[in-house]
Protein backbone atom coordinates (compact mmCIF):
# COMPACT_ATOMS: atom_id res chain seq x y z
CA UNK A 1 0.00 0.00 0.00
CA UNK A 2 0.90 3.78 -0.28
CA UNK A 3 2.14 5.78 2.49
CA UNK A 4 -1.07 7.85 1.77
CA UNK A 5 -3.12 4.93 1.91
CA UNK A 6 -1.36 3.64 4.88
CA UNK A 7 -1.77 6.93 6.75
CA UNK A 8 -5.08 7.08 6.07
CA UNK A 9 -6.01 3.46 7.15
CA UNK A 10 -3.89 3.75 10.19
CA UNK A 11 -5.04 7.85 11.26
CA UNK A 12 -1.31 8.37 11.26
CA UNK A 13 -0.29 11.95 13.04
CA UNK A 14 2.99 13.38 12.91
CA UNK A 15 3.58 15.80 15.64
CA UNK A 16 6.85 17.33 17.53
CA UNK A 17 10.33 18.06 16.41
CA UNK A 18 10.77 17.29 12.65
CA UNK A 19 14.29 15.21 12.39
CA UNK A 20 14.36 14.35 16.28
CA UNK A 21 14.67 11.02 17.26
CA UNK A 22 11.00 9.18 16.47
CA UNK A 23 8.72 8.06 19.15
CA UNK A 24 6.10 6.30 17.93
CA UNK A 25 2.87 5.77 20.41
CA UNK A 26 0.71 2.45 19.82
CA UNK A 27 -2.31 2.64 22.14
CA UNK A 28 -3.98 -0.69 23.75
CA UNK A 29 -7.27 -1.92 24.18
CA UNK A 30 -10.05 -0.07 24.34
CA UNK A 31 -8.58 3.00 23.41
CA UNK A 32 -7.03 5.24 20.43
CA UNK A 33 -4.13 7.65 19.83
CA UNK A 34 -6.33 10.29 21.95
CA UNK A 35 -5.09 8.46 25.39
CA UNK A 36 -1.66 9.65 24.97
CA UNK A 37 -3.00 13.49 25.39
CA UNK A 38 -1.65 13.78 28.82
CA UNK A 39 1.74 13.13 28.00
CA UNK A 40 2.02 14.49 24.58
CA UNK A 41 3.58 18.08 25.55
CA UNK A 42 6.54 16.51 27.98
CA UNK A 43 7.76 14.37 24.69
CA UNK A 44 6.72 16.95 21.50
CA UNK A 45 10.07 19.33 22.27
CA UNK A 46 12.77 16.87 21.63
CA UNK A 47 10.83 13.84 19.50
CA UNK A 48 9.21 13.32 16.15
CA UNK A 49 5.87 11.74 17.68
CA UNK A 50 4.13 8.84 15.58
CA UNK A 51 0.65 9.16 16.69
CA UNK A 52 -1.97 6.41 15.02
CA UNK A 53 -4.72 3.76 15.60
CA UNK A 54 -4.91 0.33 14.92
CA UNK A 55 -7.35 -0.57 11.64
CA UNK A 56 -10.39 -0.92 14.31
CA UNK A 57 -9.80 1.51 16.32
CA UNK A 58 -10.51 5.27 16.55
CA UNK A 59 -10.74 7.01 13.42
CA UNK A 60 -8.53 4.24 11.77
CA UNK A 61 -10.65 2.99 8.16
CA UNK A 62 -12.64 0.13 9.16
CA UNK A 63 -13.08 -1.17 5.50
CA UNK A 64 -9.48 -2.90 6.08
CA UNK A 65 -10.73 -4.41 9.24
CA UNK A 66 -9.89 -8.39 9.08
CA UNK A 67 -11.32 -10.78 11.74
CA UNK A 68 -8.85 -13.05 10.61
CA UNK A 69 -5.88 -10.60 10.58
CA UNK A 70 -6.56 -9.34 14.00
CA UNK A 71 -7.36 -12.19 15.62
CA UNK A 72 -3.54 -12.40 16.13
CA UNK A 73 -1.42 -9.63 17.71
CA UNK A 74 0.89 -10.50 14.60
CA UNK A 75 -1.88 -8.69 12.46
CA UNK A 76 -1.58 -5.89 14.86
CA UNK A 77 2.26 -5.79 14.62
CA UNK A 78 1.73 -5.39 11.14
CA UNK A 79 0.04 -2.81 11.23
CA UNK A 80 3.09 -0.71 12.93
CA UNK A 81 5.83 -2.62 10.31
CA UNK A 82 3.35 -1.28 7.43
CA UNK A 83 3.61 2.82 8.95
CA UNK A 84 6.99 1.84 9.77
CA UNK A 85 8.01 0.91 6.03
CA UNK A 86 5.72 3.01 4.30
CA UNK A 87 7.18 6.49 6.19
CA UNK A 88 10.87 5.04 5.78
CA UNK A 89 10.94 5.45 9.37
CA UNK A 90 14.34 4.58 11.23
CA UNK A 91 15.88 4.57 14.37
CA UNK A 92 12.07 4.35 15.78
CA UNK A 93 11.46 3.95 19.71
CA UNK A 94 8.09 2.54 20.09
CA UNK A 95 5.89 3.19 23.83
CA UNK A 96 3.33 0.75 23.73
CA UNK A 97 0.44 0.48 26.07
CA UNK A 98 -0.47 -2.94 27.70
CA UNK A 99 -1.00 -5.08 25.06
CA UNK A 100 0.90 -2.77 22.93
CA UNK A 101 3.99 -3.51 24.14
CA UNK A 102 3.97 -7.19 23.06
CA UNK A 103 2.58 -5.81 19.93
CA UNK A 104 5.54 -3.79 20.01
CA UNK A 105 8.13 -6.65 20.50
CA UNK A 106 6.34 -9.13 17.60
CA UNK A 107 6.74 -6.03 15.25
CA UNK A 108 10.58 -5.22 16.94
CA UNK A 109 11.45 -9.04 15.94
CA UNK A 110 10.55 -7.99 12.06
CA UNK A 111 12.43 -5.31 12.20
CA UNK A 112 15.14 -5.24 14.40
CA UNK A 113 17.55 -3.61 12.50
CA UNK A 114 14.69 -0.44 12.58
CA UNK A 115 12.80 -0.72 16.24
CA UNK A 116 15.68 0.07 18.66
CA UNK A 117 14.14 0.87 22.16
CA UNK A 118 10.70 0.06 23.72
CA UNK A 119 8.90 1.92 26.63
CA UNK A 120 6.48 -1.05 28.09
CA UNK A 121 3.50 1.13 30.06
CA UNK A 122 2.24 -1.46 32.19
CA UNK A 123 2.76 -4.56 29.66
CA UNK A 124 1.88 -8.13 29.97
CA UNK A 125 2.61 -11.12 27.80
CA UNK A 126 0.00 -13.33 29.19
CA UNK A 127 -2.55 -12.33 31.48
CA UNK A 128 -3.84 -15.75 31.96
CA UNK A 129 -2.36 -17.74 34.77
CA UNK A 130 -0.05 -20.54 33.66
CA UNK A 131 0.56 -23.07 36.46
CA UNK A 132 3.20 -23.56 38.24
CA UNK A 133 5.36 -20.80 37.62
CA UNK A 134 3.29 -18.01 35.34
CA UNK A 135 0.76 -16.02 37.05
CA UNK A 136 -0.90 -13.48 34.85
CA UNK A 137 -4.20 -12.68 36.86
CA UNK A 138 -6.84 -14.28 35.25
CA UNK A 139 -8.03 -17.89 34.78
CA UNK A 140 -9.63 -18.95 31.39
CA UNK A 141 -12.98 -18.73 33.15
CA UNK A 142 -12.81 -14.98 34.52
CA UNK A 143 -12.71 -14.00 30.87
CA UNK A 144 -14.85 -16.35 29.75
CA UNK A 145 -17.69 -14.31 31.86
CA UNK A 146 -16.19 -10.75 30.86
CA UNK A 147 -17.15 -11.55 27.18
CA UNK A 148 -20.15 -13.10 28.61
CA UNK A 149 -21.15 -9.80 30.52
CA UNK A 150 -19.67 -7.79 27.10
CA UNK A 151 -22.63 -9.93 25.25
CA UNK A 152 -25.11 -9.29 27.45
CA UNK A 153 -24.62 -5.40 27.50
CA UNK A 154 -23.94 -4.93 24.04
CA UNK A 155 -26.23 -1.62 23.87
CA UNK A 156 -24.66 0.02 26.25
CA UNK A 157 -21.23 -1.30 25.64
CA UNK A 158 -21.25 -0.45 21.83
CA UNK A 159 -21.88 3.15 22.36
CA UNK A 160 -19.12 3.59 25.20
CA UNK A 161 -15.83 1.72 26.34
CA UNK A 162 -13.56 3.18 28.59
CA UNK A 163 -9.61 2.45 28.46
CA UNK A 164 -9.02 0.26 31.02
CA UNK A 165 -8.09 2.62 33.26
CA UNK A 166 -9.46 3.10 36.68
CA UNK A 167 -7.93 2.34 40.11
CA UNK A 168 -10.14 2.06 42.89
CA UNK A 169 -8.32 4.54 44.67
CA UNK A 170 -7.96 7.22 41.96
CA UNK A 171 -10.12 10.29 42.80
CA UNK A 172 -13.22 10.54 41.10
CA UNK A 173 -12.39 14.18 39.70
CA UNK A 174 -9.48 12.15 38.04
CA UNK A 175 -11.72 9.35 37.01
CA UNK A 176 -14.35 11.93 35.68
CA UNK A 177 -11.92 13.50 34.02
CA UNK A 178 -10.45 10.40 32.18
CA UNK A 179 -14.17 9.11 31.76
CA UNK A 180 -14.34 11.78 29.01
CA UNK A 181 -11.87 9.71 27.05
CA UNK A 182 -14.38 7.38 25.97
CA UNK A 183 -13.73 5.76 23.03
CA UNK A 184 -16.46 4.74 20.41
CA UNK A 185 -16.02 1.06 19.16
CA UNK A 186 -17.27 -1.03 17.28
CA UNK A 187 -18.43 -3.88 19.37
CA UNK A 188 -17.24 -6.58 16.91
CA UNK A 189 -13.34 -5.23 16.31
CA UNK A 190 -13.75 -4.45 20.25
CA UNK A 191 -14.32 -7.69 21.46
CA UNK A 192 -12.25 -9.37 18.52
CA UNK A 193 -9.48 -7.24 19.98
CA UNK A 194 -10.49 -7.95 23.75
CA UNK A 195 -9.83 -12.05 22.88
CA UNK A 196 -6.63 -11.31 20.91
CA UNK A 197 -5.51 -9.44 23.85
CA UNK A 198 -6.34 -11.74 27.24
CA UNK A 199 -6.37 -15.38 25.50
CA UNK A 200 -3.03 -14.72 23.56
CA UNK A 201 0.69 -15.83 25.12
CA UNK A 202 3.27 -14.47 23.67
CA UNK A 203 6.10 -14.97 26.82
CA UNK A 204 7.73 -17.38 24.19
CA UNK A 205 9.09 -14.10 22.65
CA UNK A 206 10.61 -12.54 24.93
CA UNK A 207 14.09 -14.12 25.00
CA UNK A 208 14.49 -12.97 21.52
CA UNK A 209 13.95 -9.12 22.18
CA UNK A 210 17.06 -7.48 21.37
CA UNK A 211 16.60 -4.19 21.44
CA UNK A 212 16.62 -1.90 24.62
CA UNK A 213 13.70 -1.73 27.11
CA UNK A 214 11.73 0.21 29.82
CA UNK A 215 8.79 -1.58 31.66
CA UNK A 216 6.96 0.42 33.85
CA UNK A 217 4.94 -0.86 35.97
CA UNK A 218 1.76 0.32 38.56
CA UNK A 219 2.48 -0.97 42.07
CA UNK A 220 -1.41 -1.87 42.08
CA UNK A 221 -2.72 -2.93 38.62
CA UNK A 222 -5.68 -5.40 38.78
CA UNK A 223 -4.43 -6.17 35.15
CA UNK A 224 -0.67 -6.58 35.23
CA UNK A 225 0.68 -7.29 38.70
CA UNK A 226 4.39 -5.67 39.64
CA UNK A 227 5.20 -9.75 39.19
CA UNK A 228 4.38 -9.96 35.41
CA UNK A 229 6.57 -7.13 35.15
CA UNK A 230 8.90 -8.89 36.87
CA UNK A 231 9.19 -11.84 34.88
CA UNK A 232 9.15 -10.01 31.54
CA UNK A 233 12.39 -8.35 32.88
CA UNK A 234 14.07 -11.49 33.68
CA UNK A 235 13.51 -13.17 30.20
CA UNK A 236 14.10 -9.74 28.32
CA UNK A 237 17.84 -9.45 28.15
CA UNK A 238 18.55 -5.81 27.75
CA UNK A 239 15.70 -4.54 30.49
CA UNK A 240 14.87 -2.64 33.30
CA UNK A 241 12.12 -2.15 35.34
CA UNK A 242 10.45 0.74 37.07
CA UNK A 243 7.42 0.32 39.73
CA UNK A 244 6.09 3.32 39.35
CA UNK A 245 3.82 4.09 42.88
CA UNK A 246 0.63 4.00 41.58
CA UNK A 247 -3.15 2.08 41.03
CA UNK A 248 -4.52 1.55 37.72
CA UNK A 249 -3.44 -0.03 34.53
CA UNK A 250 -3.22 3.43 32.60
CA UNK A 251 -0.41 4.98 33.74
CA UNK A 252 0.19 7.28 30.94
CA UNK A 253 -3.01 9.06 31.72
CA UNK A 254 -2.98 8.90 35.43
CA UNK A 255 0.69 9.09 36.40
CA UNK A 256 2.26 11.20 33.34
CA UNK A 257 3.60 13.33 35.14
CA UNK A 258 5.70 10.92 37.15
CA UNK A 259 6.65 8.70 34.03
CA UNK A 260 7.79 11.18 31.38
CA UNK A 261 11.07 11.96 33.60
CA UNK A 262 11.52 8.39 33.74
CA UNK A 263 10.81 7.85 29.87
CA UNK A 264 13.46 10.98 28.79
CA UNK A 265 16.01 9.42 30.94
CA UNK A 266 15.67 6.46 29.03
CA UNK A 267 15.78 7.76 25.72
CA UNK A 268 18.48 9.59 26.34
CA UNK B 1 -55.91 21.12 45.06
CA UNK B 2 -57.46 23.09 48.32
CA UNK B 3 -54.80 25.17 50.52
CA UNK B 4 -55.21 22.29 53.12
CA UNK B 5 -53.75 19.38 50.84
CA UNK B 6 -50.82 21.64 49.56
CA UNK B 7 -49.87 21.98 53.13
CA UNK B 8 -50.36 18.71 54.29
CA UNK B 9 -47.07 16.97 55.74
CA UNK B 10 -46.38 13.36 55.98
CA UNK B 11 -45.35 12.28 58.85
CA UNK B 12 -42.04 10.06 58.72
CA UNK B 13 -41.23 7.35 60.24
CA UNK B 14 -37.53 5.89 59.56
CA UNK B 15 -38.40 2.66 60.91
CA UNK B 16 -41.51 1.78 58.91
CA UNK B 17 -39.67 3.17 55.32
CA UNK B 18 -36.81 0.73 56.41
CA UNK B 19 -39.96 -1.88 57.14
CA UNK B 20 -41.53 -1.19 53.81
CA UNK B 21 -37.95 -1.62 51.99
CA UNK B 22 -37.51 -4.54 53.33
CA UNK B 23 -40.37 -5.70 51.73
CA UNK B 24 -39.31 -4.97 48.21
CA UNK B 25 -38.78 -7.84 45.51
CA UNK B 26 -35.72 -5.74 44.66
CA UNK B 27 -32.49 -4.99 46.61
CA UNK B 28 -31.63 -1.10 47.44
CA UNK B 29 -28.18 -0.27 48.48
CA UNK B 30 -26.60 2.94 48.89
CA UNK B 31 -22.82 3.45 48.84
CA UNK B 32 -20.26 6.03 49.63
CA UNK B 33 -17.90 7.92 47.43
CA UNK B 34 -15.22 5.23 48.47
CA UNK B 35 -18.05 2.70 47.02
CA UNK B 36 -18.58 0.95 50.52
CA UNK B 37 -22.32 0.00 51.63
CA UNK B 38 -23.71 2.38 53.88
CA UNK B 39 -27.47 1.27 53.50
CA UNK B 40 -28.89 -1.93 52.07
CA UNK B 41 -32.68 -3.62 52.35
CA UNK B 42 -33.34 -7.19 53.05
CA UNK B 43 -33.36 -8.42 49.64
CA UNK B 44 -29.33 -7.58 49.05
CA UNK B 45 -28.82 -9.01 52.64
CA UNK B 46 -30.68 -12.72 51.45
CA UNK B 47 -28.72 -12.70 47.71
CA UNK B 48 -25.22 -11.75 49.76
CA UNK B 49 -26.19 -14.33 52.07
CA UNK B 50 -24.63 -11.47 55.07
CA UNK B 51 -26.90 -9.64 57.82
CA UNK B 52 -27.81 -6.09 56.96
CA UNK B 53 -25.98 -5.05 59.59
CA UNK B 54 -22.43 -7.06 58.95
CA UNK B 55 -22.78 -5.38 54.81
CA UNK B 56 -22.44 -1.94 56.23
CA UNK B 57 -18.87 -0.18 55.53
CA UNK B 58 -17.94 -3.49 52.71
CA UNK B 59 -16.60 -2.76 49.59
CA UNK B 60 -19.09 -3.21 46.86
CA UNK B 61 -16.20 -4.76 44.74
CA UNK B 62 -16.50 -7.73 47.39
CA UNK B 63 -20.23 -8.76 45.95
CA UNK B 64 -19.31 -9.17 42.24
CA UNK B 65 -16.94 -11.43 40.15
CA UNK B 66 -13.77 -10.67 38.62
CA UNK B 67 -14.96 -10.14 35.79
CA UNK B 68 -17.37 -7.93 36.69
CA UNK B 69 -15.30 -5.51 38.46
CA UNK B 70 -13.20 -5.34 35.38
CA UNK B 71 -16.77 -4.67 33.89
CA UNK B 72 -17.33 -1.82 36.77
CA UNK B 73 -14.22 -0.08 36.74
CA UNK B 74 -13.73 -0.11 32.61
CA UNK B 75 -17.60 0.61 31.75
CA UNK B 76 -19.93 0.84 35.04
CA UNK B 77 -18.24 3.61 36.82
CA UNK B 78 -16.60 5.46 34.07
CA UNK B 79 -20.69 5.92 32.58
CA UNK B 80 -21.66 6.35 36.20
CA UNK B 81 -19.34 9.74 37.10
CA UNK B 82 -19.92 10.80 32.99
CA UNK B 83 -23.53 10.20 32.90
CA UNK B 84 -24.34 10.81 36.57
CA UNK B 85 -26.92 7.35 35.60
CA UNK B 86 -26.34 3.51 34.59
CA UNK B 87 -29.09 1.78 33.61
CA UNK B 88 -29.68 -1.95 32.67
CA UNK B 89 -26.02 -3.54 33.10
CA UNK B 90 -25.82 -7.15 33.60
CA UNK B 91 -23.27 -8.20 36.43
CA UNK B 92 -22.42 -11.42 38.09
CA UNK B 93 -23.31 -11.26 42.07
CA UNK B 94 -21.08 -12.91 44.15
CA UNK B 95 -22.77 -14.60 47.03
CA UNK B 96 -20.53 -14.66 50.44
CA UNK B 97 -20.77 -18.79 49.89
CA UNK B 98 -19.42 -18.31 46.41
CA UNK B 99 -22.72 -18.48 44.55
CA UNK B 100 -22.89 -16.41 41.10
CA UNK B 101 -26.27 -14.81 40.35
CA UNK B 102 -27.03 -12.61 37.23
CA UNK B 103 -28.03 -9.26 38.25
CA UNK B 104 -29.60 -6.37 36.98
CA UNK B 105 -28.25 -3.23 38.49
CA UNK B 106 -29.66 0.56 37.59
CA UNK B 107 -27.41 3.26 39.39
CA UNK B 108 -27.86 6.90 39.83
CA UNK B 109 -24.85 9.43 40.82
CA UNK B 110 -26.22 11.65 44.31
CA UNK B 111 -24.58 14.47 46.32
CA UNK B 112 -20.81 13.93 47.66
CA UNK B 113 -20.23 11.05 45.57
CA UNK B 114 -23.02 8.77 46.99
CA UNK B 115 -24.54 6.15 44.88
CA UNK B 116 -27.55 4.40 44.87
CA UNK B 117 -28.03 0.98 43.31
CA UNK B 118 -31.21 -0.83 42.20
CA UNK B 119 -30.43 -4.16 42.10
CA UNK B 120 -32.88 -7.43 41.21
CA UNK B 121 -31.81 -11.34 40.05
CA UNK B 122 -31.85 -11.49 36.20
CA UNK B 123 -31.78 -15.74 35.91
CA UNK B 124 -34.31 -16.13 33.70
CA UNK B 125 -33.61 -13.19 31.33
CA UNK B 126 -29.84 -14.60 31.56
CA UNK B 127 -30.80 -17.76 30.45
CA UNK B 128 -32.63 -16.72 27.41
CA UNK B 129 -29.97 -14.35 26.45
CA UNK B 130 -27.41 -17.22 26.73
CA UNK B 131 -29.73 -19.05 24.09
CA UNK B 132 -30.01 -16.59 21.82
CA UNK B 133 -26.26 -15.52 22.03
CA UNK B 134 -25.78 -19.17 21.44
CA UNK B 135 -27.96 -18.78 18.30
CA UNK B 136 -26.26 -16.07 17.14
CA UNK B 137 -22.93 -17.77 16.60
CA UNK B 138 -24.45 -20.66 15.50
CA UNK B 139 -26.07 -18.73 12.92
CA UNK B 140 -22.48 -16.45 12.18
CA UNK B 141 -20.61 -19.76 11.92
CA UNK B 142 -23.19 -21.22 8.99
CA UNK B 143 -22.77 -17.64 7.39
CA UNK B 144 -19.22 -18.05 7.59
CA UNK B 145 -19.23 -21.22 6.14
CA UNK B 146 -21.93 -19.98 3.20
CA UNK B 147 -19.65 -17.24 2.27
CA UNK B 148 -16.20 -19.07 1.86
CA UNK B 149 -18.66 -22.10 -0.26
CA UNK B 150 -20.13 -18.82 -2.17
CA UNK B 151 -16.69 -17.33 -3.00
CA UNK B 152 -14.01 -19.86 -3.19
CA UNK B 153 -12.94 -22.83 -5.51
CA UNK B 154 -14.08 -26.15 -3.15
CA UNK B 155 -10.92 -27.95 -4.70
CA UNK B 156 -7.63 -25.18 -4.34
CA UNK B 157 -9.37 -23.35 -2.00
CA UNK B 158 -8.77 -19.92 -4.71
CA UNK B 159 -11.34 -17.64 -5.19
CA UNK B 160 -13.92 -18.43 -7.62
CA UNK B 161 -14.65 -16.20 -10.58
CA UNK B 162 -17.83 -14.65 -9.09
CA UNK B 163 -15.51 -13.35 -6.27
CA UNK B 164 -12.27 -12.48 -8.06
CA UNK B 165 -15.04 -10.38 -10.52
CA UNK B 166 -16.04 -8.71 -7.36
CA UNK B 167 -12.75 -8.03 -5.53
CA UNK B 168 -11.05 -7.25 -9.13
CA UNK B 169 -14.11 -4.33 -9.61
CA UNK B 170 -12.59 -2.43 -6.50
CA UNK B 171 -8.95 -3.07 -7.50
CA UNK B 172 -9.31 -1.47 -10.56
CA UNK B 173 -11.36 1.25 -8.94
CA UNK B 174 -8.66 2.00 -6.32
CA UNK B 175 -5.90 2.16 -9.05
CA UNK B 176 -7.78 4.56 -11.06
CA UNK B 177 -8.09 6.71 -7.84
CA UNK B 178 -4.31 6.42 -7.04
CA UNK B 179 -3.30 6.80 -10.71
CA UNK B 180 -1.68 3.72 -10.32
CA UNK B 181 -1.59 0.44 -12.72
CA UNK B 182 -2.16 -3.32 -12.28
CA UNK B 183 -1.50 -6.37 -14.08
CA UNK B 184 -3.97 -9.23 -14.81
CA UNK B 185 -2.55 -12.51 -15.88
CA UNK B 186 -4.06 -15.41 -16.99
CA UNK B 187 -2.92 -18.66 -16.70
CA UNK B 188 -3.48 -22.54 -18.48
CA UNK B 189 -1.87 -25.09 -17.75
CA UNK B 190 -0.58 -26.96 -20.76
CA UNK B 191 -2.20 -30.28 -22.63
CA UNK B 192 -3.89 -30.55 -19.04
CA UNK B 193 -6.55 -32.71 -20.71
CA UNK B 194 -3.91 -35.37 -21.52
CA UNK B 195 -2.41 -35.70 -18.13
CA UNK B 196 -6.15 -36.28 -16.98
CA UNK B 197 -6.58 -39.16 -19.67
CA UNK B 198 -3.42 -40.36 -19.07
CA UNK B 199 -3.00 -40.54 -15.61
CA UNK B 200 -6.55 -40.19 -14.52
CA UNK B 201 -8.61 -37.21 -12.51
CA UNK B 202 -7.38 -37.86 -9.24
CA UNK B 203 -3.92 -37.14 -10.46
CA UNK B 204 -5.16 -33.96 -12.34
CA UNK B 205 -6.84 -32.77 -9.17
CA UNK B 206 -3.61 -33.20 -7.33
CA UNK B 207 -1.56 -31.53 -10.17
CA UNK B 208 -4.35 -28.34 -10.03
CA UNK B 209 -3.79 -28.24 -5.76
CA UNK B 210 0.09 -28.31 -5.96
CA UNK B 211 0.01 -25.50 -8.79
CA UNK B 212 -2.45 -23.47 -6.75
CA UNK B 213 -0.05 -23.72 -3.46
CA UNK B 214 2.42 -22.25 -6.12
CA UNK B 215 0.61 -19.31 -6.81
CA UNK B 216 -0.57 -18.34 -2.92
CA UNK B 217 3.25 -18.88 -2.36
CA UNK B 218 4.10 -16.13 -4.84
CA UNK B 219 1.34 -14.05 -4.82
CA UNK B 220 2.26 -10.75 -2.52
CA UNK B 221 -0.41 -9.33 0.54
CA UNK B 222 -2.72 -7.70 -2.43
CA UNK B 223 -2.65 -10.00 -4.60
CA UNK B 224 -5.67 -11.68 -5.69
CA UNK B 225 -5.23 -15.21 -7.07
CA UNK B 226 -8.18 -17.51 -8.66
CA UNK B 227 -9.11 -20.26 -10.07
CA UNK B 228 -11.70 -19.35 -13.13
CA UNK B 229 -12.04 -22.67 -14.92
CA UNK B 230 -10.90 -26.67 -15.52
CA UNK B 231 -7.10 -25.83 -15.42
CA UNK B 232 -7.54 -21.33 -16.19
CA UNK B 233 -6.08 -19.40 -13.48
CA UNK B 234 -6.28 -15.10 -12.72
CA UNK B 235 -3.55 -13.36 -10.75
CA UNK B 236 -4.61 -9.55 -10.22
CA UNK B 237 -1.62 -7.77 -9.32
CA UNK B 238 -1.77 -4.20 -8.00
CA UNK B 239 0.42 -1.42 -7.82
CA UNK B 240 2.96 -2.70 -10.62
CA UNK B 241 4.40 -2.11 -14.31
CA UNK B 242 4.55 -4.16 -17.10
CA UNK B 243 8.21 -5.01 -16.73
CA UNK B 244 7.24 -6.75 -13.13
CA UNK B 245 4.78 -7.98 -13.70
CA UNK B 246 6.43 -10.09 -16.60
CA UNK B 247 9.09 -10.88 -13.95
CA UNK B 248 6.21 -12.68 -11.20
CA UNK B 249 4.91 -14.50 -14.54
CA UNK B 250 7.81 -15.68 -15.40
CA UNK B 251 9.02 -16.97 -12.00
CA UNK B 252 5.84 -18.12 -11.51
CA UNK B 253 5.68 -20.47 -14.58
CA UNK B 254 9.62 -21.32 -14.05
CA UNK B 255 8.44 -22.66 -10.53
CA UNK B 256 5.95 -24.75 -11.67
CA UNK B 257 7.88 -26.44 -14.33
CA UNK B 258 10.26 -27.29 -11.69
CA UNK B 259 7.84 -29.37 -9.32
CA UNK B 260 7.01 -33.04 -9.86
CA UNK B 261 3.84 -34.42 -8.51
CA UNK B 262 3.67 -38.41 -8.54
CA UNK B 263 6.60 -37.99 -10.98
CA UNK B 264 4.63 -35.95 -13.55
CA UNK B 265 5.62 -32.31 -14.19
CA UNK B 266 3.56 -29.47 -15.83
CA UNK B 267 3.85 -26.26 -17.74
CA UNK B 268 1.73 -22.80 -17.83
CA UNK B 269 1.17 -21.00 -20.75
CA UNK B 270 0.75 -17.29 -19.66
CA UNK B 271 -1.27 -14.13 -21.19
CA UNK B 272 -0.54 -11.07 -19.36
CA UNK B 273 -1.64 -7.27 -19.52
CA UNK B 274 -0.96 -4.24 -17.34
CA UNK B 275 -3.81 -1.42 -17.17
CA UNK B 276 -2.76 2.12 -18.95
CA UNK B 277 -3.59 5.06 -17.40
CA UNK B 278 -6.34 7.15 -19.38
CA UNK B 279 -7.27 4.02 -21.89
CA UNK B 280 -10.79 3.98 -19.69
CA UNK B 281 -10.47 -0.17 -19.80
CA UNK B 282 -13.04 -1.96 -16.97
CA UNK B 283 -11.38 -5.11 -15.93
CA UNK B 284 -13.22 -7.42 -17.78
CA UNK B 285 -11.68 -5.63 -20.95
CA UNK B 286 -8.58 -6.27 -19.06
CA UNK B 287 -9.68 -10.04 -18.57
CA UNK B 288 -10.35 -10.29 -22.15
CA UNK B 289 -6.82 -8.65 -23.57
CA UNK B 290 -5.05 -11.27 -20.81
CA UNK B 291 -6.59 -13.73 -22.51
CA UNK B 292 -5.50 -12.86 -26.05
CA UNK B 293 -1.92 -13.09 -24.61
CA UNK B 294 -2.50 -16.63 -23.43
CA UNK B 295 -4.06 -17.83 -26.56
CA UNK B 296 -0.85 -15.98 -28.22
CA UNK B 297 1.24 -17.79 -25.83
CA UNK B 298 -0.32 -21.11 -26.50
CA UNK B 299 -0.37 -20.73 -30.35
CA UNK B 300 3.37 -19.99 -30.09
CA UNK B 301 4.67 -22.69 -28.59
CA UNK B 302 3.46 -22.91 -24.77
CA UNK B 303 5.19 -22.93 -22.06
CA UNK B 304 6.21 -19.10 -22.13
CA UNK B 305 4.35 -15.59 -21.04
CA UNK B 306 3.16 -13.31 -23.36
CA UNK B 307 2.41 -9.90 -22.36
CA UNK B 308 -0.78 -7.84 -24.44
CA UNK B 309 -0.88 -4.14 -24.55
CA UNK B 310 -3.75 -1.77 -22.98
CA UNK B 311 -2.48 0.85 -25.05
CA UNK B 312 -2.87 -0.54 -27.96
CA UNK B 313 -4.82 -3.62 -27.79
CA UNK B 314 -3.78 -7.10 -28.84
Amino acid sequence: MRLSDIQLRNNVNVLGKADAPILMLAHGFGCDQNMWRFILPALLENYQIILFDYVGSGHSILAHYSTKKYAKLEGYAQDIVDIIDAMLLKNVTIIGHSVSATIASIASLQRPEIIEKIVMVCPSPCFLNRPPDYKGGFEQSDFDELFSLMDKNYIGWANYLAPLVMGNANSPELIGELSGSFCSTDPIVAKTFARTTFYSDYRHILPSLTCKTLILQSASDSLAAVEVGQYMQRNISNSQMVVVDAQGHCLHMTHFHEISPLILAFLE
Amino acid sequence: MNDQDSDFQHPVDHTLSHTFLNEFCSGHLVLDSQRKIVYCNEYISTLSKISQEALIGKSIFTFFTKASNIFLDTYVYPILLHEKLVTESQMSWLSSDGEVVPVMINIKLGQNGMSYWSVYICAKRDKLHTELTNTKEELKAQSENLYELATTDPLTGLLNRRELLAQAENIASQMDRNASSYAVLTLDVDFFKKVNDTHGHQTGDKELIQLAKVLLQERRANDLVARVGGEEFVIVLPDIDEESAFLVAEKIRINVAEQEVDGISITLSIGGVVSAQGMELSFDNLLALSDNALLSAKKTGRNKTMMGSAAKPF
